[in-house]
């Protein structure tokens, strides 16, 4: 008995002397805490979590389409009101979310990084993840600078309300709106670090490697309209790598397939993608009639672009996406278009040229096109543009433009005509700074955007 | 040797048994009194003269001395639970032992079993119920939950679907909620383990006993996940000392009546064709029918298309025209898909013991078939033997088996919709008899102009696909346990036992090559080069079979001391142990393509391609790769639980639990969780001042209890969890951060007071107990809104934040009104429950709007009941045939203003207002029972009463999409006037914003939602007959259940808990049992 007894207490015993070991075992297959280069690594090839958060309620208060009657009514009130820059009443499953769960799975990887050590054996994945999350939170801070501020203005961006900066992963970090000012340093600071830690090559275009933070400095630096500095990153990016998709090649461009794209063509050097959007699916959106008929007869463009989905007007089917979603990641055509625009601002006509009609060579169809011939530097410009907005349609790129052009005086307005009223958006109108989200104005007493 | 040596003392005392006391004149004597059955000794035993005259007694380690004065002639010996006997006065003189029978209503009653301990009732200081294997045979359902419906207090079965399968499995409460977003389910034990597997498989006819620990020094001993209470279900087992092998064989058939789709309220044909009509003049179907073609449109839509498009001519699109508006939608349903519901239950149990061995053995067969012809098949074996090795060895085991198998039927009503929206003039025929396509997903006009050569047939065929398309699960489980007890000393047993559980599923779902899914993912991967006519499947053709396997595992070891001891006036009764239990699931699931039975074969596809799939032309990897998944958790306890009790009058009772969990990414410290409950009782009758009344009362017990408990979820931690996935564009592998790193979350804390009183009069006639509680809970986990730009993965995020309250009152009531050759008793059951919210954060605001949901699932609103509902102020139809409410005390149809004025003045609004609970308050059962002679008749009746429900009403946005529309829709606003005596806004296009929901809202669609409903009426006859010279039992009995509302507050008449949906049907029940 005194046996039995012993034995029992013992088996009691090592019961709870080994429970703290028994309790370690993880208690789900799939979970991991990240805190390894690789797991890290694996956070950012997420690419509904990093690279398709891109804002798209920009391109959806452009110019480049308009909704049919019968299309405007048949929507929600939300998206209505959206349509007309009214809707400054929204909730979560926005813009807003989708760019900073980006930008919260950047930080996580970069307050992780700090746990780890810096060694030469694991320095070059090192370097590429610190990089690769400096570049997708830059991005989408720029991304959403565009959205939601106004365009940059030396002259008040010290007092332009930003967005919001978040400097690590912590949950009780409060948020406040940084000056627009402020948001361009950290947007220019981490892309030109992410640039020193990028490596040259990747392994796929979803992973950004050096070349595409010359496009996102390129990008940035435009919307700033420092255009020297636009002009010495757009350059660095074509230096490497300036190949072409060309329209003619049914290979590259299959003008009888739905999409005529291929995903991650030759052209595309980082893939990014816009957050869906209720008013700018080709289901709903109809292309500006005046910019279709813009293209000539002979610009394939015009096939690769658009196709009548059965209804009145036609619908953009030219996303390098190769689908339903829109493409905003980098691409060489920006690229040219944005060394061509800063080339002839800097009264470089010839060079400006040149890139024009090296991207439209590929645009045309076979031996139609005879190459332009100008030196006068204001034609130029505005020939640059308009080939700019008709190459890069749908791009999430014609927001910032307009408002950055407008800061130089280009005046454009956009019109709405909606159950025989026309809705007009104005030069530099206060609503190009799109409205933050309702909720996120009551959880955190920020600012609203003036109407 | 041991045994010996009792016989030797026993002896010896039987001859010690008299003693005279001369000078009291009366007798001296001793005794033991004992249960017949299982010869335990009773103390607490009342002798009293045939005059009604107390006797003096006093107990010594269970012996009872007794003054018998010298002229009594007989006496009465009596006990709570155990039948009255008299004896000789002298009976002592002769014998050393009084063997009592227990009473027969009390039989079960006798024992509490916690799972830990089985305790007497006297010992018990907490809020338990037990259930005797008679009253979970009064209903003949096939779950053991199905059951106990109905005849236990406190106990809450939802009508409503589960709200968040996570948390809520069962849909049963037991007083109400103690937590806002954890675990709602109480726990389940089996024979003493925590019970892992699908309460399904639990054969009720193998179950002996159920105890229903409801406070939290009942339920604390089983630690963090007791805080919804739990149930202690113990099998049938045999006994010792039961004589022979008893045999018990019964068999139940039920049928159930079809359910009555006619009861749905369908707008009438011509009515919903005159909507359509309107939405495609006005343009509504211009984008679905010119852009996005391929997707199906309702029939009468497709004519109108096909017609404004010349495609079909006047007369054929009249002829269908008719042909449709002479259609009945569900009638046509219900008779090609609808059947009875049919039930067969067998269950033969066979039960035996003596002294050193007892034995069981149960066989259950139960076969269902659904109203669609899904059919269910199962079987249940138990063993058990119990061996009783030597004096102070006894080792017990169990297993119980069950296999289960069930198959598809026909497809359900709500999936016969025409891409989401359903029509009432649904056919499944056409005009000469030919059977009709259903364009469930796709338009067969769009498909056959570009998707035909090459392709296979697109059609679904609901009449004949479900053959084509079937599942099949198959469920395996095994629970196994072993228990060693040794007796250490006479008050001391060691206890070492082990559980061992493992259920297998196995779902095969197969789509043959005939099937419609077949068809479809063969068709959208199929690249067809139409110049050729060449098709390249990337999907092959044949069947799919998709494969899941799931398998569960869970074991339990423990180690635990029981301690009895009784010295003098004292007793104490404890256990002491430690636990070790893990669960683990692993799952893996697969999709075969090009796969056929019979010759066997399948085909390798291209998972990692992303094809582009017709008609959609979208992107996408064929789906059915290989996944498997993998979850283990593990709980390490360690608990003691005593009682002491001086006097059979006086108890204490404590408790303590500690457990700890393997909480993924949490530190050490915080995985572990400290609980522990106090509690006392009081028998006031064994009090002085009510010994005068002890004729009249048999039992006047108060108990207090309070206690702790906790709860955890395992899924929220501390460290940022990612979860590994794999990329669909690269392919890389992936980590998503699923759940927030937050470092402020703890554990769940709820205390629960408990107030009882026991109480029995007039040797039983009146019996019961009433019950109060209050439960607080604190650092409560809440869903709160926060600053997303933080996260932004989802909307809210899981918090310490709430704090919650509830109260009650239990009341069982017992009473035998008539005692005669009729017998009639009654059992009343009546539970009071109320709870409110006390804390919580909520940054939407602190706004009745968020009560404006259907009320099913939790609002955590502070001052309010969880699951409440509020309601607009409705001020009429305005002349133009709108609805109206309140802003800033004007009539207004501004609905978007009505919200913003609401949540910028939450306080004292008056556009609107709280109604009331969602979830009954007050709800309970009557059930009466007259017996005469051997024919037994039980009517149960409920009550469900002290709450609300919102009146489904429609709304014009989901009649325009998916063809839903409540009866309110026949007394809508239709022309200037009707705003007089209607309260039904006019119908829009397009849907006038904000319109549909206020009036969904508005406080007239709030109604009472008491009611009364019978729900069985069962009926049992039973003889005893001899068969081969042995005495047995046959009984015959019918049961009605479902029998419907007997009474209900609202005038309508609507079944507030199936308001305008399907109410289950009357089942008829006839069920022969023999005891042999």
């Amino acid at each position: 008995m005194n046996r039995l007894m012993t034995f029992g207490i013992t088996i009691v015993l090592l019961l709870m002397v080994s429970c703290n070991k028994y309790l370690d075992v993880k208690s789900n297959g799939i979970f991991v805490v990240p805190n390894d280069l690789e797991s890290l690594q694996k956070i950012l090839d997420a690419s509904s979590y990093i690279n398709n958060n891109i804002c798209a309620m920009g391109e959806a208060a452009s110019d480049n389409y308009f909704l049919t009657e019968s299309n405007f009514k048949s929507l929600s009130e939300h998206w209505r009101k959206f349509y007309l820059w009214d809707n400054d009443e929204y909730t979560f499953g926005n813009d807003w979310n989708r760019a900073y769960l980006t930008i919260y799975n950047c930080n996580i990887v970069l307050d992780q990084l700090k746990k780890i050590k810096r060694k030469p054996d694991n320095e070059l994945l090192y370097d590429q993840v610190k990089g690769t999350a400096l570049f997708f939170r830059a991005s989408h801070y720029l991304s959403l600078i565009w959205t939601f501020s106004k365009a940059y203005n030396s002259a008040t961006a010290q007092d332009d309300l930003g967005i919001v900066l978040r400097s690590s992963s912590d949950l009780n970090e409060k948020s406040y709106r940084a000056s627009v000012q402020q948001c361009y340093d950290r947007i220019l600071a981490d892309l030109i670090e992410a640039e020193q830690l990028l490596p040259v090559k990747t392994l796929h275009v979803m992973r950004p490697g050096k070349r595409s933070a010359y496009g996102m400095l390129a990008r940035a630096f435009l919307s700033m309209r420092r255009y020297d500095e636009a002009l010495k990153y757009a350059d660095l990016f074509l230096k490497q790598n300036k190949s072409l998709l060309d329209f003619n090649n049914q290979m590259q461009v299959d003008l009888t397939k739905q999409y005529p794209f291929v995903q991650f063509n030759d052209e595309t050097d980082l893939y990014l993608e816009m957050s869906p959007n209720g008013l700018i699916g080709q289901s709903v959106s109809s292309v500006d009639t005046v910019l279709y008929s813009s293209y000539h007869q002979d610009d394939l463009r015009k096939e690769a672009f658009f196709k009548n989905l059965s209804k009145e007007y036609l619908s953009f089917v030219g996303s390098y996406s190769a689908g339903t979603t829109f493409f905003a990641g980098l691409a060489t055509d920006e690229m040219l278009l944005t060394r061509s625009e800063c080339l002839a601002r800097n009264g470089r006509v010839e060079e400006a040229i040149g890139d024009l009609n090296d991207l439209l060579q590929t645009r045309f169809r076979s031996g139609k096109y005879s190459p332009i011939v100008l030196d006068d530097p204001k034609i130029a410009l505005d020939l640059i543009l308009t080939e700019r907005r008709k190459e890069l349609i749908f791009r999430g790129l014609r927001w910032i433009d307009i408002k950055r052009l407008n800061l130089e005086g280009a005046n454009i307005s956009i019109k709405r005509r909606v159950e025989g009223k026309d809705y007009v958006l104005g030069p530099n109108d206060n609503r190009f700074a799109l409205p933050l989200p309702m909720d996120i104005i009551a959880q955190t007493g920020m600012p609203q955007n003036p109407k | 040797m041991k045994f010996v040596c009792n016989l030797f003392i026993a002896l010896f005392l039987c001859g010690a048994n008299v003693a005279f006391a001369q000078k009291q004149k009366v007798t001296e004597m001793h005794g033991i009194v004992k249960d017949k059955n299982n010869e335990e000794i009773l103390i607490g035993v009342n002798f009293k003269t045939k005059q009604g005259v107390f006797l003096n007694k006093s107990h010594v380690g269970g012996r009872v001395t007794l003054s018998v004065p010298r002229n009594a002639d007989s006496l009465i010996v009596s006990l709570i639970g155990y039948q009255r006997v008299t004896v000789a006065h002298d009976y002592f003189m002769h014998s050393d032992v009084l063997l009592l029978e227990k009473q027969d209503y009390y039989l079960a009653e006798a024992v509490v079993n916690t799972g830990y301990q089985a305790l007497r009732p006297n010992e018990v200081t907490g809020a338990v119920d037990v259930l005797s294997n008679k009253m979970l045979n009064e209903q003949t359902g096939t779950n053991i939950l199905q059951r106990m419906r109905n005849i236990v207090p406190a106990f809450r079965y939802d009508n409503k679907p589960v709200q968040n399968p996570e948390v809520n499995k069962l849909n049963i409460s037991v007083r109400g909620l103690s937590t806002i977003n954890g675990s709602l389910d109480p726990l389940i034990v089996l024979d003493g383990f925590i019970y892992e597997g699908d309460i399904d498989n639990i054969d009720p006819n193998s179950i002996e006993q159920i105890s229903i620990l409801k406070d939290a020094a009942a339920s604390s001993i089983w630690g963090a996940r007791a805080g919804n209470g739990v149930i202690v279900i113990t099998s049938k087992k045999g006994r010792v000392n039961d004589g022979g092998t008893r045999v018990s064989f019964n068999s139940t058939f039920s049928i159930q009546g079809k359910p009555d789709y006619q009861s749905l309220y369908t707008i009438d044909n011509s009515s919903f064709m005159e909507v359509e009509k309107m939405l495609f003049d006005n343009g509504y179907y211009k984008n679905a029918l010119n852009t996005t073609k391929y997707i199906a449109v309702t029939p009468y839509v497709d004519l109108l298309d096909k017609r404004s498009r010349g495609i079909i001519s006047v007369s054929d699109s009249a002829r269908w025209t008719d042909y449709y508006k002479a259609q009945n939608g569900v009638y046509n349903y219900s008779d090609n898909f609808v059947s009875k519901p049919i039930t067969q239950q067998y269950a033969l149990n066979l039960n035996g013991g003596n002294k050193f061995h007892t034995y069981g053995f149960g066989l259950g067969y139960t076969h269902k078939s659904s109203e669609l012809g899904a059919g269910d098949q199962k079987i249940n074996i138990r063993l058990n033997n119990g061996f009783r090795l030597t004096e102070r060895l006894q080792v017990d085991a169990s297993l119980l088996l069950t296999d289960q198998k069930s198959k598809s039927g026909k497809p359900a009503l709500n999936s016969l919709s025409y891409s989401g929206k359903s029509v009432p003039y649904m056919a499944f025929y056409g005009p000469d008899g030919e059977v009709v396509p259903f364009e469930r997903e796709f338009r067969k006009l769009f498909l056959d102009q570009n998707y035909q050569n090459g392709y296979l047939d697109w059609s679904y065929y609901p009449l004949s696909d479900y053959r084509h398309s079937t599942s099949e699960v198959k469920l395996r489980e095994v629970f196994a346990s072993l228990g060693v007890r040794y007796k250490l000393t006479s008050f001391l047993d060691l206890n070492l036992s082990g559980q061992y559980q493992n259920q297998r599923t196995d779902k095969r779902n197969l789509d043959d090559e005939n099937s419609y899914l077949a068809r479809r993912a063969i068709n959208q991967y199929s690249e067809v080069n139409q110049q050729t006519g060449v098709a390249k499947y990337n999907v092959p053709l044949g069947g799919i079979l998709n494969n899941g396997i799931v398998s569960g595992t869970s074991y339990t070891l423990r180690s635990q001391l029981n301690i009895s001891k009784t010295f003098q006036k004292h007793r104490i009764v404890g256990v002491i142990g430690a636990e070790m239990r893990e669960n683990r699931t692993e799952g893996s699931s697969f999709t075969s393509y090009g796969y056929n039975d019979d010759p066997l074969i399948s085909t390798a596809v291209d998972h990692v391609t992303r094809f582009k799939t017709i008609p959609s032309n979208t992107n996408r990897t064929i789906t059915g790769a290989p996944a498997y998944s993998h979850t283990n958790n593990r709980f390490v306890s360690a608990y003691a639980n005593f009682s002491y009790i001086w006097q059979e009058k006086y108890g204490l009772s404590g408790s303590f639990r500690k457990d700890g969990a393997n909480v993924f990414g949490a530190s050490t410290n915080d995985k572990w969780s400290p609980l522990w409950s106090a509690g006392l009782f009081w028998e006031l009758r064994k009090e002085n001042f009510l010994r005068s009344y002890e004729q009249t009362v048999d039992q006047l017990k108060l108990r207090a209890t309070y206690g702790t408990s906790g709860n955890v979820d395992l899924r929220k931690t501390r460290d940022p969890i990612g979860t590994i996935s794999t990329d669909s564009y690269t392919r890389f592998p992936t980590i998503i951060i699923t759940s927030l790193n937050d470092p402020s979350l703890r554990w769940e804390k709820i205390a629960t007071v408990n107030l009882g009183l026991d109480f029995s009069f007039l040797n039983r006639r009146i019996a019961g107990s009433v019950d109060w509680y209050f439960k607080k809970g604190k650092d409560l986990y809440g869903l709160t809104d926060y600053d997303y730009t933080t996260w932004g993965y989802q909307p809210t995020i899981t918090k310490n934040v709430a704090s919650m309250q509830g109260k009650g009152v239990d009341l069982v009531l017992n009473s035998l009104n008539l005692n005669k050759t009729v017998k009639w008793s009654s059992r009343l059951l009546l539970s009071f429950n109320k709870n409110k919210t006390t804390k919580y954060f909520n940054a939407n605001g602190n706004t009745l709007l968020n009560f404006l949901n259907d009320g099913s699932g939790i609002t955590p609103m502070v001052g309010y009941p969880l699951n409440g509902l509020g309601a607009f102020k409705w001020m009429g139809i305005s002349a133009d045939g709108l609805g109206q409410g309140v802003l800033d005390g004007n009539i207004s149809a501004e609905y978007a203003k009505i919200r913003s004025s609401v949540a910028l003045n939450p306080e004292n609004s008056e556009s609107i207002l709280f109604v009331g609970s969602s979830k009954p308050q007050l709800f309970g059962n009557i059930i009466n029972t007259v017996s005469w002679k051997n024919i037994e008749m039980s009517i149960n009746i409920s009550y469900t009463g002290d709450y609300y429900f919102r009146k489904p009403v429609t709304s014009y946005a989901n009649l325009y999409q998916k063809g839903v529309a409540y009866p309110d829709f026949d007394k809508r606003w239709q022309q200037p006037g009707d705003e007089r005596y209607k309260d039904v806004p006019k119908m829009t296009y397009p849907v006038l914003s904000g319109a549909d929901s206020f009036y969904q809202a508005a406080d007239i669609n709030v109604l009472k939602a008491d009611h009364l409903r019978l729900e069985y009426i069962s009926l049992g006859w039973n003889r005893e007959i001899m068969f081969n010279d042995h005495k047995s039992k046959l009984m015959l009995y019918l049961n009605i259940s479902n029998l419907g509302i007997l009474w209900t507050a609202n005038k309508l008449r609507i079944d507030p808990e199936f308001p305008y949906k399907l109410a289950p049907q009357s089942v008829y029940s006839l069920g022969l049992k023999i005891d042999y």
